[in-house]
């Protein structure tokens, strides 16, 4: 039994919610604050928002005699990262409306709007359900958004797996009425899930939700741009001459650590096994139910699946798994991947329709001179009769564009200063980097992230250039703190914040995600990360051999030592 | 500290007294006093006597009565100032205030001072309303055998400058009284004209017999007491050490922007130290601001006027630079009738300027937005530096309403100053004072002040009393005051904030210490109004309407009901939705409503510092 004592304060609150009501509504309408009451800021997140503050202003404001600029990100669920021209255009007039003016396309193909005042979050919420979007889950202590590499020309089991990771998010979607009584006046449009009438019931949750948050992403081999193997549960999809036969399930990764507490780490997935495509759904069920009953519910920085797993052992985990399922899992299928990144420019798919993948750094959809990149893709959206598809790597492919439409499409673009190939102008290592939002808003970040990388960036390309790698792929992602959002572990070069301006260099992740890095400096300002790389990348001009790709050359070299599983991730 | 008036009640003779008196020493004589106030402080207040008392009494000199109606206390002051006069001259004058005087009364009166302001647009003070109107009916009695004089105070850019004055002289007259002197009207700056008046009508006031004392004369006690407030008919001003002619060098600690980036909103918190200064002051006084003018004004002056700034001119009999006198001694930034009827007569050329001044409806329309240098541009004449000295208006102190509690903050003075910066006639504009703390005072300089004390401002006397503040905009200052006044005081009365501006996340003044009095039990209500946050706009008013039965609950139980801010819309709308709600809640008409809400400014559970 659990001794409640000694439970966290969140599982109180969740305990006490009501099914994620807590003391919402009253929060909401309290105009003397822009805060939530300090038991709903946990709860808020259910419902897909975080409350933040703008942390550039915290102190000018505290002198103000001003609260902290309290406004509420918002994280719109997109399963398997497809959204429609109606969709695309509601989300930007959003942004404009009531949030800061931009669209974050986030590393788990999710739209984010930042800066929504308290006082317009239902409106904004509402907004996003006319198209029918919803955040609900969007956030919290249950499963997040459903991700699936996008490509649509890339594999004619495209379309099956999509359908099948849109019923794993339906299935995990949270029953309570609690979000539609909460934000839309009790109206549900798209959710015939929800628990009606009476009571309300969680049959998967429970009253308590899980102990931490859970992921779930799908890959169709060999990209793995979803970097499944950084998820609760990773899902390989297996298919044989064009049919979807079932997937190879990963359990156990996570990104999250903290620093100081070497008993915390990140870690990839571990491949159990193979289950049949019409049995995928109740797979997912059983494993959220085992982390459910499993997982530590006492100190939230243990919380995550992968401890629970390291904990039980994995023997035990898959046993109990075979258990609930009522079979066991087949042996794990052969599949490869070869990258985790996007492809960029125009594609063709058979069906003759066609594909432009942009660039868009730091998943930032916003205006700036000279690159109106929100605009052109409204402009885009109002005749766009194809959809809008969210990568894992925070781009963006306009999909299934109409031959008719594609002179169109690239006139636009290029009108707002959008560049069409991306390979043309940005450096393979730009084109390929991801970074978390971090400072302004992001109240767990240490140190910038988003809007440092650009600037970092420009001093890097010289480099490459001046050692002719300009078009090789090196994974770099930075993160303002270790929890691993922007999956920091997974960069060739992983930059992770430790104060304002100090970065600790992480090095030797593999480029199809299947490896983590490990430490290589610690609390390197801009200068030092500079000094450190210049050398590192030009021995990798030099010595690296055919294909090398840069993660394992610094292995091979011996700069670090290579990462085989969490538990050595810190050795 | 109050000085009481020396006028012995109806029924004591100078021979009760005398016998009293007999052989006793100055010293036992100031202790009878004492004694005698701790006794009276037990019994209730004396009636007035019946006017028949009056003509059964041997009056050996005339009964001289200083009768005032006040609204910011100046005119209470002033009155204050004659009697301290006429007392220094052995007469016994009775202070009383219009707001408490029964116009039965005025048939008693023999020799009457009257000191009234005018507000607004010749409006009469509330305290003078009821006198006023009764005055002016056909119902005021003849009153041949009483002798007056008038001062009339008002301010000079007001159109009916002194109005009220000017009707109580010609009144008084029509009903056969015998003016003393001509009357005076004082500008914002009185004190000196009030010297004067009273030192010239108080010579023609017959000599009292000092040896006898007037038994019939009755004393001024108030018919109706306003409740819980800390002031009394007969109290004097006290002395400052720190006036207009002596202001004090108050060293800025601090200067903070209190709006949120974006806002377009301007408003300063400023912390003035008053270290070794001794100034006292009460929460809901004002602190008196003397500005400079601003370099590029005065250089537009100049310009304008084609005047050299080394030009000298004789001021208070001393030589100086025209240049040093525009900057620091003359209004250039708000143009009035005055200046401009003495620059008119100095420039006949311009019949439009006559035009102006001549089509009084007008008026108003042409001085808003305008500032002298508009005048010298679009109506050149060449003046010699003197005579454009002449043509200005002295450079008057601005009042800031304080918003600081002295109990919170020891030898402190803070204010809240919203910066008043528009264009107007293709030039940038800058309210004086405003701009003065907010751009040229820096932390460390130090700025001119004194305090105005606001005489019925005030929090009730009673702790237990609760109160509702309504402020919009800098209007909250006070209510800052008054929240730190009352917590340092552990006062038990509710404390209820309206308060109103236009952005929630830029202008909530003073947010996180509203929340810090609100957690700590300091300020039980507050409701705001952010009007454009939302598509309609949303004022002060409606949230009253929206605490319709809290508002008259606290009201019946005895509540004060401040109003704070900008007079022209906010003071009005609020009244209105009072009478709404009185009506609403008591089930009764508007006439009802209207009604209550005039007693409760009579009583003085209703005050305004508008502006």
């Amino acid at each position: 039994m659990i001794d409640t004592k000694k439970l966290s304060e969140v599982e109180h609150v969740k305990t006490a919610s009501n099914y994620l009501r807590g003391t919402l509504a009253e929060s909401i309408v309290n105009p003397l604050t822009g805060a939530l009451n300090p038991d709903d800021t946990h709860l808020i997140k259910f419902h897909g928002s975080y409350q933040q503050t703008d942390r550039d202003l915290d102190s000018e404001r505290k002198r103000q005699k001003l609260e902290p600029l309290y406004s509420l990100m918002i994280r719109v669920r997109v399963p398997g990262g497809i959204a429609t021209s109606d969709q695309w255009q509601r989300m930007d007039e959003l942004a404009d409306q009531y949030g800061n003016g931009t669209l974050k396309l986030t590393t788990r193909q999710a739209f984010q709007l930042h800066g929504v005042l308290k006082r317009n979050l239902k409106k904004t919420i509402q907004g996003f359900n006319d198209v029918l979007l919803d955040s609900i889950a969007g956030c919290g202590d249950v499963n997040r958004n459903v991700m699936l590499n996008p490509n649509p020309y890339q594999s004619p089991v495209h379309a099956q797996v999509y359908e099948i990771s849109k019923a794993i998010s339906a299935h995990l979607t949270p029953r309570t009425s609690g979000y539609w009584e909460l934000w839309l006046n009790g109206e549900s449009k798209h959710n015939s899930l929800l628990s009606t009438g009476g009571e309300d019931e969680e049959p998967i949750y429970g009253k308590t939700y899980l102990p931490r948050k859970f992921k779930i992403a799908l890959a169709i081999p060999p990209h793995n741009d979803t970097d499944i193997f950084a998820n609760d549960l990773g899902l390989i999809a297996i298919e044989e001459n064009g049919e979807l036969l079932g997937f190879n399930v990963a359990v156990g990764g996570g990104m999250g650590m903290t620093f100081g507490m070497a008993d915390t780490y990140p870690r990839l997935g571990d491949l159990i096994g193979y289950i049949p495509a019409d049995q995928v759904v109740d797979l997912c069920e059983k494993v959220v139910t085992i982390q459910r009953d499993w997982g530590n519910r006492e100190n939230r920085k243990f919380s995550r699946l992968k401890y629970t797993l390291d904990r039980v052992g994995l023997d035990t985990f898959k046993q109990e798994l075979d258990l609930r399922l009522g079979f066991a899992l087949e042996a794990p299928r052969p599949y490869e991947f070869r990258s985790s990144g996007d492809a960029f420019g125009w594609t063709t798919s058979p069906d003759g329709q066609s594909h432009l993948t942009l660039f868009v750094e730091g998943g930032r959809v916003a205006d700036r001179p000279g690159y109106a990149l929100k605009t052109a893709l409204r402009e885009i959206a109002r005749f766009h009769t194809g959809d809008f598809r969210l990568t894992g790597n925070q781009n963006l492919i306009i999909a299934n564009v109409a031959p008719e439409h594609r002179l169109s499409v690239q006139a636009l673009l290029q009108e707002h200063g959008i560049v069409l190939d991306a390979n043309d102008v940005h450096s393979a290592l730009r084109r390929g980097a991801l970074a978390c939002v971090a400072l302004n808003t992001c109240s767990l970040a240490f140190a910038e992230a988003e809007r440092y990388l650009p600037q970092l960036m420009d001093r890097l390309e010289i480099i490459i250039r001046e050692q002719g790698l300009g078009n090789e792929g090196i994974l770099l992602r930075m993160t303002g703190c270790p929890n691993g959002c922007a999956r920091p572990y997974l960069g060739e070069i992983g930059l992770v914040g430790r104060s304002v301006g100090r970065y600790n260099l992480y090095l030797g992740a593999a480029f199809n995600g299947e490896r983590m890095n490990k430490l290589y400096k610690e609390m390197l300002d801009e200068d030092g990360i500079v000094a450190e790389l210049t050398p590192l990348l030009a021995a990798y001009a030099q010595n690296r051999q055919p294909q090398e790709r840069f993660g394992d050359f610094v292995i091979r070299q011996g700069y670090v030592k290579a990462t085989t599983h969490g538990l050595d991730f810190h050795q | 500290m109050s000085s009481p008036s020396f006028t012995p009640p109806g029924g004591l003779t100078e021979a009760n007294l005398e016998q009293l008196a007999t052989g006793l020493s100055s010293q036992q004589l100031v202790w009878l006093s004492g004694y005698f106030y701790g006794r009276a402080a037990g019994t209730p207040a004396v009636a007035p006597q019946p006017a028949g008392a009056v003509a059964a009494a041997p009056a050996a000199a005339p009964k001289l009565t200083i009768l005032y109606g006040s609204q910011t206390g100046n005119s209470k002051k002033a009155a204050g100032i004659a009697a301290e006069i006429a007392r220094q001259q052995g007469l016994h004058p009775t202070v009383r205030d219009m707001n408490d005087y029964p116009t039965k009364d005025l048939k008693t009166e023999q020799q009457l001072l009257v000191v009234v302001s005018t507000q607004g647009e010749g409006d009469p003070p509330i305290a003078a309303e009821e006198l006023h109107q009764f005055l002016l009916s056909s119902r005021a009695p003849k009153l041949p055998s009483l002798q007056y004089a008038v001062l009339a105070l008002g301010d000079k850019s007001y159109l009916q400058f002194c109005q009220t004055g000017f009707e109580f002289d010609q009144r008084l007259a029509e009903l056969g009284a015998q003016r003393l002197t001509e009357r005076v009207d004082c500008d914002v700056e009185f004190e000196a004209e009030t010297r004067q008046w009273a030192e010239q009508v108080l010579r023609l006031v017959a000599q009292p017999a000092t040896a006898s004392v007037p038994a019939s004369v009755s004393v001024g006690q108030p018919a109706l007491q306003p409740a819980g407030t800390n002031w009394d008919t007969t109290t004097l001003p006290e002395p400052e050490i720190y006036t207009s002619r002596n202001p004090f060098a108050a060293p800025l600690l601090d200067k903070i922007q209190l709006n949120g980036r974006g806002s377009t909103k301007e408003t300063y918190h400023l912390e003035f130290s008053l270290e070794d200064s001794g100034i006292q002051y009460e929460a809901g006084d004002a602190l008196m601001v003397q500005p400079v003018n601003r370099p590029a004004l005065v250089e537009d002056v100049l310009a304008a006027a084609r005047l050299e700034p080394t030009a000298a001119v004789q001021v208070d009999s001393a030589s100086l630079q025209l240049g040093t006198v525009l900057t620091e001694r003359l209004e250039l930034s708000v143009l009035t009738r005055d200046v401009l009827e003495r620059y008119a007569a100095l420039a006949p050329q311009h019949a439009r300027l006559r035009d102006i001044l001549d089509d009084k409806p007008q008026l108003p329309t042409y001085l808003y937005g305008r500032d002298v240098a508009d005048v010298l541009t679009e109506f050149p004449t060449q003046l010699t530096a003197s005579q454009l000295v002449e043509v200005l208006r002295p450079l008057p102190a601005r009042a800031y309403s304080i918003a600081s509690s002295l109990l919170a903050h020891p030898e402190e003075v803070h204010l809240t100053v919203g910066a008043v910066r528009y264009e107007t006639y293709g030039r940038h504009k800058h309210g004086a004072c405003s701009v003065y703390q907010a751009d040229h005072l820096a932390v460390g300089d130090t700025a001119r002040v004194w305090v105005d004390r606001n005489e019925y401002f005030k929090l009730p006397k009673d702790n237990t009393t609760d109160i509702i503040m309504v402020g919009a905009g800098t209007g909250v200052a006070p209510f800052r005051a008054f929240v730190e006044e009352r917590a340092e005081l552990g006062a038990t009365g509710r404390n209820w904030l309206v308060f109103g501006n236009p952005h929630f996340t830029t202008d909530f003044l003073y947010q996180t210490e509203w929340q810090q009095h609100l957690k700590n039990g300091t300020l039980d209500r507050l409701d705001v109004a952010f009007s454009r946050d939302q598509e309609t706009k949303l004022y002060i008013q409606h949230r009253l309407l929206e605490q319709s039965s809290r508002v008259y609950e606290q009201l019946q139980n005895g509540a004060h009901f401040y109003v704070c801010g900008d007079k022209n819309r906010m003071a009005a709308d609020v009244q209105r939705a009072l009478i709404t709600i009185i009506s609403q809640e008591s089930g009764q008409d508007e006439e009802y409503a209207a009604d209550y809400l005039k007693q409760l400014k009579k009583t003085r559970r209703y005050l305004e510092d508008v502006y």
